[in-house]
């Protein structure tokens, strides 16, 4: 098979010795599943050929960005030939006018902001992990990000797609004109987690920057605060370009962590954008400070300058980092649970009363005005009561997400994570559609098997599933 | 068809849910009238009709307000129509949300009625119809002129009730406005035209009704020129909510509505700012800065900005009017190759009769019409169409037949050749397996029962 690939991509590019095959095993999440084979094609036509080999030799076929997966994504859980699109990373075309961009999927979002920054555009899906994610990936998981409250998540940008579908055959699904004739297929490969195909250039619409933006700091007495405030806020018809919230847990720790200088003695902050003209940001910015007050808020800082900005950001995007780096173990079992955004308040309470049962400590980051949550928990792998704590907590917190009209992930993606818990969302009609839908693009469930949506295969697993390889 | 059939189904949704005779023909699909009319007032209920349908082998056109039925391939023949104008209730309003869940036999106004008492809007529109329903709305996935601002109507729809032809009621999506749990069959389904399922609710999303608006009219002295300022607007930090453009044929065409000052060959854009008041004068001012060329800029008063829009959304139905027979198309290409397909279209069609265009410049979206003099042979119209599609195409554009008159719908290439076609045909064979729903919008591949 490894000869068959090479006579695909070159020898060159192929992966097939242990410590190659161990560095492709795993993602974000910490599971380790070893592939077959690693290939890096340079080419749509490349793609197609390894799709075809691996076809041949009944393997599956397992795309991959950078990894930065938070549900599995790119873990090859039943092994196969492992796509990575590090080499397709070329900026294929940008047109101004046309507010267009045509990338590869190895290009990573930060270098696809650079590039479009200087040019008056940016791209609006800014997952935390926009420094390394690849826009493939964020195809694939249709990915958010603090700014998608303005602006809209990533399939709200995805023009047209071209694909590798099984068998090897190329298509191209939507296009660089709006309202391409026939049902939106690019719409169902988006956020499809690498189950139809594997996406080869990607068509985007990007936006103009704003021509003011000012980031502000508010902190408040408590949770239930800044939450209140949040949902005042969106009812006040404001529209931020982001409303971040952290509870004083997670406050302390990026102090501690990076310096983010927040005010320590804060229940929670809130870290907002407000953006458009320079008039028009003044006027939401005094419809926001007295909401805030409103909700007891303690301290506001503001900064309009890129460096400040940035700064008063560092605290909230080194989140996740520094909870991994400050545990015993490293490990961390993050949520991503998203609810109807006037029960904001109550789905913050319900997560702390339900870490309180189980004696888990809960740190709680938000994309506050998307209703989306992120409670991580810190949990030590070796020790089978915290996790048969923390499996029932989980269990506990999206049965709560989904009693408010939530959705049991928001951005992070299904993946092998919550294949289970699709039941708790989806009916049976539901499902067996879905995974025919699936079966329309990929007729013998070779790409990416085991992601997304259940198949009769997907028995429960319980603890294991969380990102730990205990081996 | 045989009374007892029907009889079924008024046992089922009662005997006034279920009409024939004279009354059905205000429900004519292409001139023809349907054998059967059932209004069902809830999903279970559309479910039931479908089943009925699979077991007697009867189609099934899902029907709103009847305003786009005109639109694509005339049907050859014709069951059952499903009204789903009982399908009409507000289930839910969530200010604190932005969010609204409605059944989708409700009128788009009625819908902006709902919303208006938080508020709030929804930002896709149907302008040609105001009494369209949201489903139809959204089975068909137009929008209106302010798709600039707020992006197509797939943007702006969280979950769907939808009824397959297997007559199984799925729910799609949740009432977040980030959800990224199993595929998005959502997306699907707007824009299928119904061969994907009778949509039976909806949860959308809503946006802040904007305080005020000032309308700017610009006459250019060609469409080059409007073209290039609509593509500066699209990206200025003015944030203008809709750029249409017109024609000279368009705006000769809502001449009894509204005065555009335009000679041949000039192009009018309407700019459309919303917002606060002190922001939307902000705007405006700004925008002039990428105005410059043309022949004359006015903000128009409030009185003005209504008459121009009244006409802009009249469009369709005045140049149906004052020209008769038109072939109505729809172009759409990267923005900034607007103006040549603009001009492609002008030479490929005008040897018919007069032509009138309107669009979503900014948006790359024009609607095209082709006035028919005299008696034009379709197949010559056809061939006609093809050479532009073919000249589209070639721009990284494509080009759809929306409407045309009854004789010409035979001869017409109402779609061109998608490579993804066997796909389509697929997903439409499993949503629909007996073929119930809209058989002459289905994918060609898939149409036979």
């Amino acid at each position: 098979m490894v000869a068959a690939l090479a006579a695909v991509v070159g020898a060159n590019h192929v992966l097939a010795g242990a410590a190659s095959l161990a560095a492709y095993s795993y993602d974000a999440t910490g599971l380790k599943r070893r592939p077959h084979a690693v290939v890096l094609p340079g080419s749509a036509q490349e793609v197609a050929g390894v799709v075809q080999v691996a076809e041949a030799f009944g393997l599956p076929v397992v795309p991959r960005g950078a990894g930065t997966s938070l549900s599995g994504g790119a873990v090859p859980v039943h092994g196969g030939v492992v796509i990575a699109t590090s080499r397709l990373n070329r900026i294929v075309s940008f047109n101004a006018k046309n507010r267009m961009v045509v990338v590869e999927p190895g290009v990573t979002n930060l270098r696809l902001q650079e590039f479009l920054r200087p040019r008056g555009f940016f791209f609006a899906a800014d997952p935390s992990s926009y420094r390394v994610s690849t826009i493939g990936g964020n195809v694939a998981e249709n990915a958010g990000g603090p700014h998608c409250l303005r602006y809209g998540v990533t399939t709200h940008h995805v023009l047209g797609l071209k694909v590798v579908l099984a068998g090897g055959r190329l298509v191209n699904l939507g296009g660089p004109a709006e309202d391409w004739p026939g049902y939106d297929l690019a719409g169902v490969l988006t956020g499809s987690e690498g189950t139809m195909g594997v996406v080869t250039e990607i068509t985007l619409r990007v936006l103009p920057l704003p021509q003011s933006s000012r980031t502000f700091l508010v902190a408040f007495p408590s949770v239930d605060d800044a939450a209140s405030a949040v949902s005042d806020m969106i009812a006040a018809q404001l529209l931020p370009g982001a409303i971040e919230l952290m509870d004083q847990p997670s406050i302390r720790l990026v102090n501690a962590a990076v310096g983010a200088g927040y005010p320590e003695e804060a229940g929670a902050v809130l870290v907002v954008d407000l953006e458009g003209l320079a008039g028009e940001v003044v006027a939401q910015a005094q419809i926001m400070r007295e909401i805030c007050q409103r909700h007891h808020a303690v301290s506001v800082d503001e900064a309009d300058d890129p460096v400040r900005q940035e700064a008063l950001w560092r605290g909230r995007r080194a989140h996740y980092g520094a909870m991994a780096r400050a545990t015993r173990t490293g490990h961390v079992w993050i949520q991503d649970v998203t609810v109807p955004r006037q029960h904001l308040p109550e789905m913050f309470r319900r997560v702390l009363a339900i870490g309180e049962r189980y004696g888990l400590h809960i740190d709680c980051a938000a994309h506050a005005g998307d209703g989306n949550l992120h409670p991580s928990i810190p949990f030590d792998p070796h020790d089978p009561d915290e996790l048969a704590r923390l499996y029932q907590a989980d269990q506990e917190i999206m049965a709560a997400c989904l009693a408010l009209g939530g959705s049991i992930t928001g951005e992070h993606g299904v993946g092998f994570e919550k294949i289970e818990n699709m039941r708790l969302m989806y009916g049976p009609s539901e499902l067996a559609m879905m995974r025919e839908v699936r079966r329309v693009f990929d007729p013998h469930e070779l790409f990416n098997p085991g992601k997304a949506v259940p198949g009769p295969a997907d028995e429960k697993r319980g603890v294991w599933l969380f990102a730990v390889d205990r081996t | 068809m045989p009374s007892t059939e029907l009889d079924e189904l008024r046992s089922q949704l009662g005997s006034g849910a279920v009409l024939e005779g004279n009354v059905t023909a205000q429900y004519a699909v292409g001139e023809l009238t349907p054998r059967a009319v059932v209004r069902p007032a809830s999903a279970e209920e559309v479910a039931a009709v479908v089943k009925w349908a699979r077991a007697h082998k009867r189609q099934l056109v899902p029907f709103g307000s009847g305003s786009k039925q005109a639109w694509g391939p005339w049907p050859e023949e014709l069951d059952v129509v499903v009204d789903t104008a009982r399908l009409n209730r507000l289930e839910s309003l969530e200010p604190g949300n932005l969010t609204m869940r409605v059944m989708a036999g409700s009128a788009l106004s009625a819908v902006q009625g709902w919303a208006a008492e938080a508020g709030l809007w929804f930002p896709v529109e149907f302008v040609e119809a105001p009494r369209a329903t949201l489903g139809g709305t959204l089975a068909a996935g137009v929008t209106g002129p302010r798709r600039l601002a707020y992006g197509p109507a797939r943007n702006w729809v969280l979950g769907l009730e939808v009824v397959t032809g297997s007559g199984e009621i799925l729910h799609t999506g949740a009432a977040t406005v980030k959800n990224v749990a199993g595929y998005d069959l959502t997306r699907l389904q707007i824009g299928a035209w119904g061969t994907l399922g009778i949509i039976t609710a909806a949860t959308i999303r809503l946006a802040s009704r904007p305080a005020a608006r000032v309308t700017v009219e610009a006459i250019y002295g060609s469409p080059d020129l409007a073209s290039e300022a609509c593509l500066a607007l699209a990206s200025h930090a003015a944030a203008p909510v809709a750029i249409e453009w017109l024609d000279y044929g368009a705006a000769q065409a809502v001449a009894g509505m509204r005065e555009f000052p335009v000679s041949p060959g000039e192009s009018v854009l309407l700019v459309m700012f919303e917002g606060e008041r002190t922001v939307v004068d902000e705007r405006w001012r700004l925008a002039q800065e990428v105005m410059s060329s043309a022949r004359s800029v006015s903000v128009l008063d409030p009185g003005a900005q209504a008459t121009a829009w009244a006409a802009r959304y009249a469009l369709s139905a005045r140049v149906q009017k004052s020209y008769g027979q038109v072939v109505r198309l729809a172009l759409a290409v990267p923005p900034a190759r607007f103006a040549e397909a603009y001009a492609a279209a002008v030479q490929t069609m005008s040897l018919f009769g007069p032509l009138a265009a309107g669009g979503h410049a900014a948006n790359g979206l024009m609607d095209f019409y082709v006035g028919l003099v005299g008696a034009q042979v379709p197949e010559a119209v056809a061939t006609a169409v093809r050479t532009l599609r073919h000249t589209i195409k070639e721009m990284s554009g494509h080009v759809e037949v929306r409407s045309v008159p009854r004789e010409f719908s035979q001869a017409m290439p109402w779609y061109g050749v998608r490579a993804t076609e066997d796909l389509e045909a697929s997903l439409a064979s499993l949503f629909d397996p007996d073929v119930i729903f809209n058989p002459h919008r289905r994918p060609r591949q898939s149409r036979g029962r």
